[in-house]
């Protein structure tokens, strides 16, 4: 379960912060469900906090209302895999008609984590990121973007499925989920030394790493919108 | 020919004949164990070849015990070879052909076999495209499974699957494949619910007029759910369908008897009809104490029609649990600079260039 978390969601040198992020937690039948959620709107896309607000918020509804019967009867992954592709499919086709008709190209990444007892699944579409710290640190996910731009994001283009991954918690453990924003200039040892779980003790330790790692992306030359979260799990 | 041999494999019966080559029964000389052997002959480039070598590359990402495994794959002069698992058993088609139409049961039952093994290809990264699924290409192995044969047509998507020229079946085959456009997933799903079409109807799709049957023409042997969806499935418009193979086994799961949907629907039919019967003995009672006829309390009468609403309520809770699966809510976190309600995409905010 999660102990504590930590938030982070700053513009950088942007007019305006395109990313958009969510974290739920509740007690079910079938044992505490968390569910963290980073979108980063498409950088240079018009209305790109529109695509990732609404993703999140769309998201936020699928969590409370259609997850829970993909949970009944005990874990099954498939079952919620095909749950969120369902929703992702519906939210996909309404922001690619919603562009069509405005003459807008709303488009978002989505980086999601699934935390249910001592199991995660991760879902990935686009170019953000989700690490698991423990002894070292691993990504949950597989970027998809190569440097020359995204390949596919929900909004624009055809759907995708999204990537998952799953795998087990054991000890003590942490994700970070991150934007694009906090991926170019950085690396997987900024995080590590920043936020590896033997640093971090509580919750404002954990905000201030996520701070300063925002400090050490801006002498870097990093000027992109920058978001972050951080679940440390027991 | 019984006698010839190519590379370590005797050749002992011909198995078919499609367009991209001949299948034989084969037997490895060494091992003595029998395999299929898919043969195409030709230029070394020739379209043929070609094809089982991408076949033989897509059996080789495939990991799953009901598509054969791929043996070995060799070139020769004039000839590509590929070797792969024997499934000896019966053709779908040979079994629709004798038992179609089937009962809704045993349809849907086997649907969901196919969905499994096709859904298992769509959520494959990137996801593989089968584009000519017909009965013929599914195998009903001895041991009672599904297996799924013939990668020759399938296609690794990636963005904006062309399909590399007209391919598939008609009838079977969705409208945008047969007129060459890009496919996707939900190509398949149109050719799977074709498949369930003819399992339905008895009506094979491959034979004139060449299109499967939709919901509406199947008439009342099939359910109203089922009907509905086949509909959906077999709609011209890619966008209407379910997406994949898995959304369309979820939604068949859904018209199951025994499913948690099943049971809502059925609960929702019987609350509709205490109602009704409530009313009725309200009019009944109205109707015998204005004629003056000695009636019961009226509590008595009540509590008789409030009965099955009781009883549902004790025969629901036998099947599976009431109440909400949530138990509480501790951390409901949104940060977004997103304008307008939640949930919802503004009409007006977004200025139009």
């Amino acid at each position: 379960m999660v102990l504590f978390y930590s938030v982070l969601h700053e513009k950088g040198g942007r007019m305006k912060n395109e990313d958009s992020l969510a974290l739920h937690r509740c007690e079910t039948r079938a044992g505490d469900l968390t569910m963290a959620l980073v979108c980063d709107g498409m950088g240079g896309e018009q209305a790109g906090e529109l695509a990732s607000g609404y993703v999140v918020e769309r998201l936020s509804v699928w969590f409370y209302d259609e997850l829970p019967e993909s949970l009944r009867g005990g874990f099954n992954r498939g079952k919620i895999q095909r749950s969120l592709q369902r929703a992702l499919f519906r939210i996909h086709e309404e922001l690619r008609h919603y562009g069509h008709e405005h003459m807008l190209r709303c488009g978002t990444t989505l980086t999601m984590l699934l935390l249910l007892d001592h199991r995660y699944i991760s879902f990935q579409c686009g170019d953000s990121m989700a690490y698991r710290l423990g002894r070292a640190i691993r990504g949950v996910v597989k970027s998809q973007g190569d440097g020359s731009g995204l390949k596919h994001c929900i909004g624009i283009g055809r759907f995708q499925n999204p990537q998952m991954r799953c795998g087990r918690m054991s000890g003590r453990s942490a994700f970070l989920l991150l934007s694009d924003g906090l991926t170019k200039k950085l690396n997987e040892r900024d995080y590590f030394s920043a936020l590896s779980p033997a640093v971090i003790k509580q919750e404002e330790d954990a905000g201030r790493a996520l701070r300063s790692l925002v400090r050490i992306a801006e002498k870097r030359g990093e000027t992109d919108n920058m978001s972050a979260l951080y679940l440390r799990c027991g | 020919m019984e006698d010839k041999s190519i590379g370590r494999y005797r050749l002992i019966r011909k198995l078919g004949e499609g367009g991209q080559g001949s299948v034989w029964l084969a037997e490895h000389e060494g091992l003595h164990t029998f395999f299929a052997m898919k043969l195409a002959y030709g230029e070394k480039d020739c379209s043929e070849r070609l094809i089982l070598r991408r076949e033989s590359e897509r059996m080789r990402e495939l990991e799953d015990r009901r598509i054969p495994y791929l043996v070995d794959f060799f070139e020769e002069e004039g000839l590509s070879a590929l070797v792969m698992e024997y499934v000896d058993g019966l053709n779908l088609e040979e079994y629709l052909e004798h038992n179609a139409p089937l009962s809704e049961k045993e349809a849907s039952e086997l649907m969901l076999g196919l969905c499994d093994i096709v859904a298992c290809l769509h959520e494959a990264q990137p996801p593989i495209i089968y584009r000519d699924i017909k009965p013929s290409n599914f195998m009903l192995s001895e041991s009672g499974g599904l297996r799924l044969l013939d990668f020759g047509t399938a296609l690794r998507e990636s963005g904006q699957a062309q399909t590399g020229g007209i391919c598939g079946t008609p009838g079977y085959a969705a409208p945008e494949q047969l007129k060459g456009k890009s496919c996707h997933a939900d190509a398949d799903v149109y050719a799977l619910a074709a498949v369930w079409s003819y399992m339905l109807t008895g009506q094979d799709p491959s034979k004139p007029p060449f299109h499967p049957l939709h919901g509406t023409e199947c008439g009342r042997m099939v359910s109203r759910a089922s009907r509905k969806l086949l509909d959906c499935c077999l709609s011209d418009d890619p966008v209407r369908r379910p997406q994949n193979a898995a959304a369309f086994a979820d939604r068949l799961m859904q018209l199951r008897p025994g499913s948690e949907a099943f049971f809502r629907r059925l609960e929702a039919l019987l609350y509709r009809m205490s109602l009704w019967l409530l009313i009725l003995a309200a009019c009944v009672l109205i109707f015998f104490r204005d004629k003056g006829f000695p009636v019961p309390e009226a509590e008595t009468g009540l509590g008789l029609a409030i009965l099955p609403v009781l009883a549902w309520g004790l025969i629901r809770d036998c099947f599976y649990p009431s109440g909400s699966f949530i138990l509480s809510r501790n951390l409901n976190i949104v940060i977004t600079e997103k304008k307008g309600r939640k949930g919802e995409l503004p009409q007006s905010s977004v200025k139009i260039p």
